[in-house]
Formats: structure tokens, sequence, C-alpha cells
């Protein structure tokens, strides 16, 4: 129950990060939201929670599962940008071929 | 090219990194399914029911015929005690390659039935010895300090993009691009886990890289070694091997006063000794702390508990190299990360390949370099699948069974890699690249109906899922180098 | 898999001759490679002398800090502008390494 805890925190945590990251953002063609602004900073405490619930759980591993769990919430990240990108690239270029039928017309 | 920092780490990340990384793919990749040794031992003797009963300790007693053959045999049985992972007892034995497991009723302490296999610890073996004794070990060792060198170099090629490019994966972008994608994410994102597990790995063969004496020591042993030592052997006082043990329940009890309740988990068989040893799974601090009794009278001997600081780091490394403290979901956790570890090195792999091909697509060396590429990345698996259908098709009576499991392993890695350098030494590497992709993902998809026509009782849900589990990786190992074959 | 480019491609400066520093780095390498694994094997030795008294305690620290030492000071050797500060340093440090073996003997 941690583990899965643990990852959907971080997995929030770097979704943050990755919306503070213009390449990230540029690639997912994607603005960056106002509110993450104020939030930027605040992103940092969510590794420290992660980190809070593997001692809860049991000391001696919080640590080896606190990096576990980062790497796997990075992978699903990864792979959810990739496929919300892709969605965005489908969905601008099919506006896009809309567009200009609707120009030819 | 230009000789700056970048470019010098670029070739020795390229060069050390592709010559070691085939390796690595296969340590990595026997090593993610090493970690689940006992769960994939239990898939491979499908006649021992998921679920059993309650550990009784009077029931070892009956194991103890077993154990003394075993010993007359000159063998060293251990007895693993039931735990949460695996309710059987189990009599193990080391057979030079991996442990043979017989499981017992952990109630009656009646042998159950089942089909000699090598079981999961064939990975084991094949993880940190290739299946080659103190050579294997000693090339794996080397790899591994190859990887330190290669993470390094990767990390310092990388630095600028480390955290900005930590989750940029394009799939969908150009084939070059995509790879370098895949091989980023794989080992930036995994980099805690991959520079553990090469640290910790490679300390703990240090001794055939780096051994306490001097080379040249080492070398006048040698010579001195292949001289005749008869008289030293003659001086050796035999030790007689008792023809009856104490009864093992109080021993267990007395261990467990020292050790701790529940704590005990293996019990391990010398002629001049009986030692009830800390479980594995206690923590991550590796201890092997025991308690040694007589097997004469059962006295206690002494209590071996090592201490000191760097003892205890040196645990540690253990301790977290092998994960045995780990409950079910850091298990999952290690595998998938030793998963994307193999991923690394395929990527990197390919990409190695894919940059050369242009220049170099016609020599000899390139072509033999991709054939041992094809070898390693998809033999592999297939060959650690063929293992799987080797367990349920080869006849259950069959002498040396666990071998001829070994002998299959062996025969379809072969296999695939002569027939990858072949088809990449006609100039046609794509067409063995597909074939194998191809194979391997008929072996993964047809492993679920194997399972579920050669398996004894079956049944579809079911507590635990060691069978569901196994069937379904083999089933998304097929999805993706389905997937892979496809887009070639 | 690999299918950047057809395999039948050939050298786009076929002619041009084109000075690559790599056949020289595979011979620094090997020096770099030679001095850096010496350093690690007597600090290995060395332990035992410096180290803890318990032999086996020595081993592992000796072994410990080898297995560390040896990518870090292959990568500073290799990674310096000039080959011969490259040398230099792992040079020192197998030196430093044997005397500490040499003078607790």
């Amino acid at each position: 129950m941690t583990i899965i805890l643990c990852t959907f925190v971080w997995c929030l945590f770097l979704l943050l990060q990755a919306c503070h990251e213009p390449k990230m953002l540029r690639y997912a063609r994607l603005q960056k939201p106002a509110w993450l602004q104020r939030a930027g900073v605040f992103r940092f405490v969510l590794p420290l929670v992660t980190l809070a619930l593997c001692f809860a759980e049991r000391a001696s591993t919080a640590v080896p599962v606190w990096i576990a769990t980062f790497s796997v919430a990075g992978l699903l990240v990864a792979l959810g940008w990739a496929g919300l990108a892709r969605y965005r690239e489908l969905l601008v270029t099919s506006a896009n071929v809309r567009a200009k039928t609707l120009g030819k017309e | 090219m230009q000789d700056t920092l970048r470019t010098r780490m670029g070739w020795l990340h390229a060069w050390v990194g592709f010559a070691a990384g085939l390796l690595l793919f296969c340590v990595f990749a026997s090593g993610c399914l090493a970690v689940f040794d006992t769960e994939l031992t239990r898939w491979l003797q499908p006649e021992a029911p998921p679920q059993t009963e309650a550990f009784s300790p009077q029931s070892l007693d009956h194991v103890l015929p077993a154990v003394h053959d075993l010993l007359v045999q000159g063998e060293k049985p251990f007895i693993t005690l039931p735990s949460a992972r695996d309710p059987y007892l189990r009599l193990e034995h080391h057979d030079g390659h991996e442990f043979l497991t017989v499981p017992y009723n952990p109630q009656t302490g009646e042998r159950l039935n089942v089909r000699a296999t090598a079981g999961g610890t064939f990975f084991y073996d094949l993880h940190y010895t290739m299946r080659s004794g103190v050579y294997g070990e000693t090339v794996v060792a080397f790899a591994g300090l190859a990887l330190l060198l290669t993470i390094g170099s990767g990390i310092i090629i990388h630095l600028k993009g480390l955290i900005s490019d930590l989750m940029l994966l394009r799939p969908f972008a150009a084939r070059l691009r995509a790879w370098l994608d895949v091989h980023v994410v794989a080992a930036v994102v995994f980099l805690p886990f991959i520079l553990l597990m090469a640290y910790s790995g490679t300390f703990i063969r240090a001794r055939t890289l780096f051994p306490p004496v001097s080379y040249f020591a080492s070398v006048e042993n040698a010579f001195r070694a292949s001289a005749p030592s008869t008289h030293q052997k003659s001086e050796k006082p035999a030790v007689s091997i008792p023809s009856t043990f104490p009864p093992l329940a109080p021993l267990v009890a007395e261990a467990e006063r020292t050790i701790g309740a529940g704590q005990t988990g293996y019990i391990l068989f010398q002629p001049q000794n009986i030692l009830i040893s800390r479980t594995d799974a206690s923590g991550p601090l590796l201890t092997r702390e025991h308690v040694d009794f007589s097997p004469v009278d059962g006295h206690v001997l002494r209590h071996v508990l090592l201490p000191g600081a760097i003892t205890h780091t040196e645990q540690v490394l253990k301790g977290l190299h092998y994960a045995r403290w780990t409950g079910a979901g850091m298990r999952w956790l290690y595998f998938i990360s030793g998963a994307m570890g193999a991923v690394m090195f395929a990527s990197g792999s390919i990409i190695f390949l894919m940059k050369r091909r242009r220049q170099s697509g016609e020599r000899l060396m390139f072509r033999i370099a991709e054939g041992l590429a094809i070898g390693s990345v998809v033999g592999l698996p297939m060959g650690a699948l063929a293992f799987f259908w080797a367990n349920r098709l080869l006849p259950v009576a069959l002498q040396d069974r666990p071998l001829a499991e070994g002998h299959v392993f062996l025969a379809i890695w072969v296999l695939s890699a002569v027939s990858g350098m072949v088809w990449s030494l006609l100039g046609r590497p794509f067409q063995g690249w597909k074939i194998q992709l191809f194979c391997l993902a008929g072996l993964g998809l047809f492993l679920t109906p194997l399972d579920v026509v050669t398996r004894p009782g079956v049944t579809f849900f079911h507590v635990p899922t060691v069978f569901a589990a196994t069937d379904l990786v083999a089933f998304f190992l097929a999805l993706v180098s389905f997937q892979m074959a496809r887009r070639l | 898999m690999p299918s950047e480019a057809p395999s039948t491609a050939r050298s786009r400066r076929s002619g041009a001759i084109v000075s690559s520093p790599a056949r020289w780095w595979i011979w620094r390498a090997v020096f770099v490679f030679a001095l850096v694994w010496m350093a690690a094997h007597f600090i290995t030795l060395g332990a035992l002398k410096w180290g803890p008294p318990v032999r086996h305690d020595a081993t592992v620290l000796g072994q410990m800090i080898a297995v560390a030492a040896f990518p870090l000071l292959f990568l500073l050797a290799f990674g310096t502008r000039s080959p011969l500060r490259g040398g230099i340093i792992a040079g020192a440090v197998g030196v430093v390494a044997l005397l500490a073996v040499l003078l607790h003997s």
C-alpha cells in the first residue's frame, strides 16, 4: 500500500516538475498554467512527504523504497507524457487539416 | 572528431558500453528473473498445491533421513523453513550450479511428489557466473567495473540534460531519436538502482578482481598448488557423519530464543555441526547470524554474529543487492528496475549499431557485432522462455532433468546467436531481428496455454498468483516483441 | 531495431582524410587502465596493512575502496585534456597506494 501511495505522490511531483520544464511543455504543445507559478516551490514538499511515508512504514527499508518508487513513477510519467504529447499532436494536426479544408471551401 | 571531454567520454561510453553491454544485458535480465527465484521454482513445480497447511516444527524430523543421504553423498544440505513467500519446507543443496530443492509438507513432513527442476535459482547462477564457474564470475565482475565506467561517462555526457530530459520520451520521433530517449529514460530515471546494483554487485564479487594477495604471490601459489599434495590430504582427520540427528524442533526453539521468535530461516547440516541461521527476510542487513548445535546430542556449540561497522556495511550492500528482505511490492520494483536496466543495455547497443551502420555496415566486425547483439538481446529471453517450455514438456521421469532444462536453455540461446550471426553475415540483419522477435513473441504468447494444459489441478483464480504473474509477464514480453517485430 | 540507414550505404566522406583521435584514445585508455588497475590492486593490498586489524574487515574495506576508486580514477585520468596529466594523476594515486603497502610492512 505504501509503495502505491508513494508512487502516486512521486507521479504528482514529477508531473509538476514536467510542467515546469519548457522542453516538456513544448513537446506536449502545452502552455504553462498560471497557477503553477505560485505552486512552484511547494512541489518540493512532495518528495519529503513520500520519504516520511516510507519511514512511517519501516525505517530500515525507507530509502530503497523511496528511490525505487521514484524510478517507477518517473517511468509512468514519461510514458503518460509521451501518450499525452501524441494525443495533442494528433489533435493539433486534425485541427489544422480541418482548418485548411474549411479555408479551401 | 574534436578532442574534448564530451567526445572522449562519448567514445568511452560507446565502446565500453557496447563491449560489456551485451553481457550486462544478460546479467540484468537474468538478475530480474532471479529476484523471483522462489516464485519461479513454484511455477516450475506445478504439482505442489498453491496453498498448504501451517508449519509444525515436528515435521522437520521427517526430512532428516533425506538430509543424511545427501550428507553421505558429500553434499551440504539445508532446510529452508516455511515463510510468507514460500509455504513449503524445502530441502535444498547446491549442485555446483543451482540450488536443487525438494518441497515437503510443512505440517506432516511428507515429501511432495514434484518434478525435478533446476528451479528459479537457475537464473541466479546465470546472473553472476553465466554458468561458467569462477571464470564466469570474474568476467561478470569485470563487466560490473565496465558498467561503473559507462555510468560515469554517461553522466558526464548527459549532465546538461540530466534534469530537463528526465522524462522526455518521444517514441514517435525519428528512430534514432526514439531509441536515444528510451536509453536516456531507462538509464537516468533508474540511475540510483543501476548504480547501486553495479557497485554492490561488483563489490560482492571483488575477490575475483582484486584479491587481497599480490598477483605475484597468486601466480607462485598457482604453480605450487599444481604439485601433488597427497601428504597434506592424508593428515586431515575425516569427520564422521552421525547416523541419527537429534530432534530439530527443540533446536529451532533454542535458536529462536537467541535470534528472535520467527526469525529462523535455514538449518544447514554439516558433519561436525548443525547451523540454524537467521532468515534473509528479516531486513536489509544480511547478517546470516547463526546458532550452532552439536549433531550428536544437540547441545549449543556457539552463537555467531559478526560485529563491526565495515562488516555491517558489507551486509547492507549484500542485503540490498540480493533483495531477500523484500515483500512482493518491493520485489516487483526490483523486477521493473532490473528490466529497465536490461532495456538500457539493449537500447544502447542498438543505438551503437545504428550510428555506425552508415559508415561500417559492410565491415565484417560490424556484422559480427550485430549478430552478437541479436543473440544477446533476443536470444537470452528466448532461452529463458524455452527453459519454461522444457520444464513442462520434458518427461517427468527423465534422468538428470534439471541438467536437461539447462541444456535446452543453452541450445536455444546458442541457436539464436548462430542464426543472428548468419543473417547478419548474409547482410540481412533485419530478417534476423524480425524472425527471432516473432519466435520470442510466439514462445511468450503460448506459455499461458501451455501452463493451463500441463498444470495439474489448474484453477484460474487462486492465491498466491505465481502462475498468473509468470504467464502475464511472458504475455507482456510477447506483445512487446511482436510490436517491435511489426514496426521493423 | 537499427535501421537508420541501409546497410549498403557508403562513407559520406570517402576520399577525404579525416584525422580522428579515436585510434590514439585506445592506447590512452589501455595505459590509463593499467595504471588505475595497479592503483586499485595496491589499495586492496594496502588495506590489510593500514586498515582494521581484523583481516576480513580490512579486505572488505580495501575492496570497497578499490571498486569505488577504479571508475572515478579512470574517468579522471582519461578525462583530462592532457594525457600526461591524466597519467600523472593515476600514477600518483598508485604510487601513494604502493607506498602505503610498503611503509606499513
